[in-house]
């Protein structure tokens, strides 16, 4: 489906006026619900900052894709405990971290984020393994780090780029 | 999960009626699926244009509801909205389902429904 390019109002003469700034800075429960709260309640807060509907777009993916994995691997489901989420905005893109308690990723390293695809040569189809994929062509300068028991994830989104 | 289905001739027509396929409703619009596609015939049509967020767990159960469907069956996809369109696109999954603009434009390409 072929949609057309609106002109944002934050869009002057190419010259893109992005209100920098914390957006966004809240802990909450390692739920699904939850995710699904903060991630929506974070977009609201970026209307009106003069990004545009795809920057929008990539930046709802990412928050679900990365704060969904902290649901589904850092915690155990019957006692999943608490992740903050942080996002600024500055003139290098919206700055992202994600912060969590539990089990510190496979081999201490975030994951390469190949195509399923190409990951796995049994089954040609695979379900699974498109979250990471997504957030490596979404993002840059990702940085995985564990320090005194907690998970940080960081990384950059060039968004509003000029 | 909110979704109908219904018969047009050879073709099924399933129309997703909620906003957001993501990790927290994956599994139950995959079972939802195999539900309104047990007699199906030939061909089941995917309208999606009510759905304004699909997740990798969204995608990944709709490639799972493509392979309970079998061989024999083909699923194919309608009116992507934008960041649905997005996530198909990144992950290259446009080149393995055909997409249709609208479930009509889908029902029209008889050529296609092999």
């Amino acid at each position: 489906m072929r949609h057309e390019t609106v002109d944002h109002p934050g869009v002057t003469g190419g010259e893109r006026q992005i209100t920098e700034g914390v957006v966004v800075d809240k802990a909450f429960k390692a739920t699904f619900r939850w995710v699904r709260r903060a991630v929506h309640e974070t977009m609201d807060c970026l209307e009106g900052r003069g990004l545009t509907p795809e920057e929008m777009g990539s930046i709802e993916i990412v928050l679900a894709e990365a704060l969904n994995n902290v649901v589904e691997h850092a915690y155990p489901p019957e006692a999943p405990g608490d992740v903050r989420l942080t996002l600024r905005l500055r003139r290098s893109g919206a700055m992202v971290e994600i912060r969590d308690q539990g089990r510190p990723m496979p081999n201490g390293r975030a994951p390469l984020g190949n195509h399923p695809m190409a990951e796995f040569d049994k089954d040609p189809m695979p379900e699974g393994g498109y979250g990471w994929y997504l957030i490596r062509e979404l993002v840059q300068d990702l940085i995985y780090d564990r320090r005194d028991g907690e998970n940080f994830l960081v990384f950059r989104m060039a968004i509003g780029a000029r | 999960m909110q979704m109908t289905a219904s018969e047009v001739g050879n073709t099924l027509v399933v129309v997703v009626e909620d906003r957001r396929i993501d990790a927290a409703v994956a599994m139950r619009f995959k079972d939802r699926m195999l539900e309104l596609t047990q007699n199906s015939k030939q061909r089941v049509i995917l309208d999606l244009s009510q759905v304004e967020f699909l997740d990798s767990s969204g995608l990944g159960a709709v490639v799972g509801s493509m392979k309970q469907l079998g061989r024999s069956r083909q699923l194919d996809l309608a009116g992507l909205t934008p960041m649905v369109d997005k996530v198909f696109r990144i992950t290259r999954m446009d080149r393995v389902f055909n997409i249709y603009d609208t479930s009509e434009a889908a029902l029209q390409d008889v050529a296609h429904a092999s």
